[in-house]
């Protein structure tokens, strides 16, 4: 590893040296220096072989070789001659031919001399075949008359020719080696040169190489990060599915070429508990698994499934035929149902789906992305609401409730604004002192000169975010009627009201709660914060913080609905709360059934040890109330008392009430 | 007519002429009196046929003017064509030919050669009986142009003094 580490340590030392412009013109001078030496060195063998060769050729060679036999030819017919003593015809013939053959070869050697440096041995050669060839022209022109004479003549000057001839040819011969040396030397010279100019150029090619490796390497990981950059833009890495990014673009694609389609949008029911039971490691399994099961159906149906966050998917489906859509839903719930094998265990998730196609979109509706997710929601939405596990078709019922609820997601902003979204407050008893000595502040919508509950839009505004106003606007208007009515009336009635746990997620709801205490001048221990328990609630350490800031500022903070919800002994987590409200699905049967009786004593013994103040909702008869106050309850609510009414109502019972309220008939 | 086309009209004309002197030109040959010598075709059979420069110029002749590699200034070559000389003794569709010398020098002549280049077995130089001291009486002679173009001619091609044309 350290020996891998230094190896490129050493190598990026080099890649570095190489950046420097200087490295680089020392690299490149080294190279034409080493070509300029390789060259010249080359030139001047190459120069010194061709002045050899401008005194040397073997066509010189040749004709030495050829003008000894020529004169031998000639020396050897005039011997013959002699020694017979006569010169016959033929003879005569012969030499004149072998005189002629002397002739024009020394003419030739002359020709090919002419053309060539200066060679003294050639001269002298050449100058010996002229004295020869003038011997024997001498004899041809007297007749042969002196015969004896002619030979010897010839004889001796053709000695003095050969012997020119020799030297000539030693000389040759010389430079022949020479030749040869010098060719041989060159081409050591040569290899030599080439050798280091292959060295030095395989040295800088190598270096090159490496490189240029280094920067294909480097370009190539670049490509990959872009390539997995790309790939995370628009894929989900868990599952591999499109992401939702993706999802809307090509959705978009599709809408613009009006093809036929169906989304379906599935979300797993329990998927949270699965995560809290089993840990993050089986909820990525589980959306594995569900990614795997959609696959298959949008593929085989020309579409695409994607994921959109959390255990939210949408498969885009290329059909408007709606029995063939149900099959889908109903196989994709069955196949997400089939239970996974987590580290030995068997887990098994639910699907809720929603669905909805462009056929079924009315003129109300954007045919847009936006448009059909937030129908196919709608419809999701239903699913859930209608037990989960279920698909939904978005219809024309759904339809209309989907209008509505848009209708009023768009009028509540509104509402709030000119003040018909009202309150109204329903009194809390003290069955001991048998007074009213407080208000819940309930809200209600006057819409269209209808008084709208809350459990129409409450959801509605709680799942489009505006319950932050609503619920900020009866604080506000709850405790300055209440301030003002306690100081003009000398009473001091408190008020309670609800807040959504969507507050509980940041301590600017504290700062929300002071300020109204501050506007209204209600005195801070008469006005209770209820929160409702929700499944959404999942930071209890930020709630715990909250509670505890609420209650440094005088509120008090109250559980609402406690034992109807999801958790109720978890909120009892947070002890910083200083009352409960007891849900009415706790008290409904108390007059006819012992374990709903004792199951309500052993929750008002639970609020006792806790040291929690405990308020008894949905009393409606005075047998109840009779039951709660034997057990010990001290507070209560309930129709028994007084339904909700319009604050002015509410306000002038309770001051008009001078009868003991439990001793009012029972109904 | 315009001055630009009598310039080139001109110039064309001096290239064909040029180009029609590099070539043989047929040429009648008055009779003179050779040197004695004797050319024998030896075909491949081994039968034998002897021309003189006299039996030689009853074939077509031509005409060359051209240097050689031992004449700077230009003579003319006056012969017949090797061409014509081995048609008639039959030695043309041979791959390849001998040619000796007097002084016994040899070499050998592929066929290309002498269907390629235009080669004349000169028996005259500048309208004279060729003699050997000229590289006569009968001579191998190769237009320069031709020889210098040729991939195939070369020096030892150019043979004086020839004696003997055999079958390869």
């Amino acid at each position: 590893m350290e020996a891998s580490s230094s190896k490129q340590g050493k190598f990026e030392r080099i890649s570095a040296l190489f950046l420097r412009r200087r490295t680089v013109a020392v690299c490149v001078f080294a190279i034409l220096t080493t070509c300029l030496v390789a060259g010249y060195y080359v030139q001047a063998a190459v120069t010194n072989l061709r002045s050899t060769h401008q005194s040397f050729n073997d066509r010189q060679l040749r004709n030495g070789y050829i003008a000894i036999s020529d004169l031998h030819r000639l020396v050897l017919i005039i011997q013959e001659a002699s020694l017979r003593g006569v010169m016959t015809d033929e003879a005569v013939a012969d030499f004149r031919a072998a005189s002629d053959f002397l002739f024009v070869r020394t003419d030739t050697f002359r020709q090919i001399q002419s053309g060539r440096s200066f060679l003294k041995e050639a001269d002298d050669a050449i100058d010996a075949l002229l004295r020869a060839q003038s011997v024997a022209d001498e004899a041809i022109a007297t007749d042969f008359r002196d015969l004896d004479g002619a030979a010897a003549a010839l004889i001796a000057q053709t000695q003095t020719a050969r012997e020119a001839l020799v030297v000539y040819l030693d000389k040759m011969r010389q430079l022949q080696d020479g030749l040869l040396l010098g060719q041989t030397s060159a081409v050591e010279n040569q290899r030599t040169v080439v050798w280091v100019t292959l060295l030095g150029l395989s040295v800088l090619g190598i270096a090159a190489t490496a490189l240029l490796r280094k920067e294909v390497m480097a370009k190539q990981a670049r490509r990959e990060a872009e390539e997995r950059v790309r790939h995370l833009a628009f894929f989900d890495p868990l599952t591999g599915l499109p992401n939702r990014v993706q999802f809307q673009d090509r959705l978009t694609g599709l809408l613009v070429q009006r093809r036929r389609l169906a989304l379906l949008l599935v979300d797993l029911d329990g998927f949270k508990q699965i995560n809290d039971t089993y840990g993050h490691a089986a909820g990525d399994d589980i959306l594995r698994h569900v990614a795997a099961t959609l696959t298959p159906y949008c593929s085989s149906h020309d579409g695409f499934a994607a994921r959109l966050g959390g255990d939210e998917f949408a498969v885009v489906c290329m059909t408007q035929d709606v029995p063939s859509l149900m099959q889908i839903c109903d196989a994709i719930i069955t196949a997400i149902a089939r239970p996974i094998v987590f580290e030995g265990e068997s887990v098994a998730v639910a699907a809720s789906i929603g669905l909805a196609t462009k056929a079924h979109l009315g003129g109300e509706v954007d045919l847009t992305v936006d448009g059909l997710t937030r129908v196919a929601d709608f419809a999701l939405y239903a699913s859930k609401s209608d037990g989960k596990g279920k698909f939904t078709i978005y219809d024309e019922v759904l339809e209309r409730q989907f209008l509505e609820r848009r209708a009023m997601v768009e009028e509540l902003p509104q509402a709030i604004a000119d003040g018909s979204l009202e309150y109204y407050l329903q009194p809390k008893v003290d069955l001991v002192t048998e007074e009213v000595f407080g208000f819940e502040a309930l809200a209600r919508w006057r819409r269209n000169d209808v008084i709208v509950p809350p459990s129409v839009f409450i959801s509605t505004a709680e799942e489009s975010g505006i319950i932050a106003d609503i619920d900020c606007t009866i604080l506000s208007n709850a405790t300055r009627d209440i301030a003002d009515f306690n100081r003009r009336n000398g009473t001091r009635f408190s008020v309670s009201v609800n807040f959504s746990t969507l507050h509980f997620n940041s301590l600017k709801f504290v700062e929300t709660v002071a300020q109204a205490l501050i506007e209204s001048g209600l005195e801070s221990d008469l006005l209770v914060i209820e929160i409702t328990e929700t499944a959404e609630m999942q930071d209890w350490d930020k709630a715990k913080q909250i509670v505890s800031a609420i209650h440094s500022i005088g509120a008090k903070v109250s559980i609402d609905d406690f034992g109807a919800g999801f958790s109720s002994l978890a909120y009892l987590r947070t002890t910083v709360a200083d009352e409960i409200k007891i849900d009415r699905s706790l008290v409904q049967d108390i007059e006819t059934s012992d374990a709903a009786r004792f199951l309500l004593d052993a929750v008002l013994d639970i609020a006792r040890n806790l040291g929690l103040d405990a308020t008894v909702e949905g009393i409606e008869t005075r047998q109840q109330a009779d039951i709660v106050l034997a057990m010990g309850a001290r507070k209560a609510q309930g129709f028994f008392f007084d339904a909700p009414m319009p604050r002015d109502d509410a306000l002038a019972s309770a001051m008009a009430s001078a009868r003991p309220l439990l001793e009012r008939p029972a109904s | 007519m315009s001055k630009m086309s009598v310039l080139a009209a001109i110039a064309a004309l001096a290239l064909v002429t040029a180009a029609a002197a590099d070539t043989p030109q047929p040429i009648a040959l008055e009779p003179i009196n050779h040197a004695e010598a004797e050319l024998i075709i030896v075909r491949s059979d081994g039968t034998k046929q002897s021309y003189t420069p006299a039996e030689l110029e009853t074939l077509a002749t031509y005409r060359v003017r051209t240097t050689t590699p031992w004449r700077d200034e230009p003579a003319d070559f006056d012969g017949v064509l090797l061409s014509d000389l081995l048609a008639q003794s039959g030695l043309h569709l041979e791959d390849a030919i001998k040619v000796i010398a007097e002084n016994e020098f040899s070499t050998i002549m592929p066929r290309a050669l002498w269907e390629t280049v235009p080669v004349l077995i000169a028996t005259r130089v500048d309208g004279r009986a060729h003699t050997r001291r000229e590289r006569g009486p009968i001579q191998v002679v190769i237009d320069m142009d031709d020889y210098t173009a040729s991939p195939i001619a070369g020096e030892k091609h150019l043979v004086w003094m020839v004696a003997r044309i055999e079958a390869e």
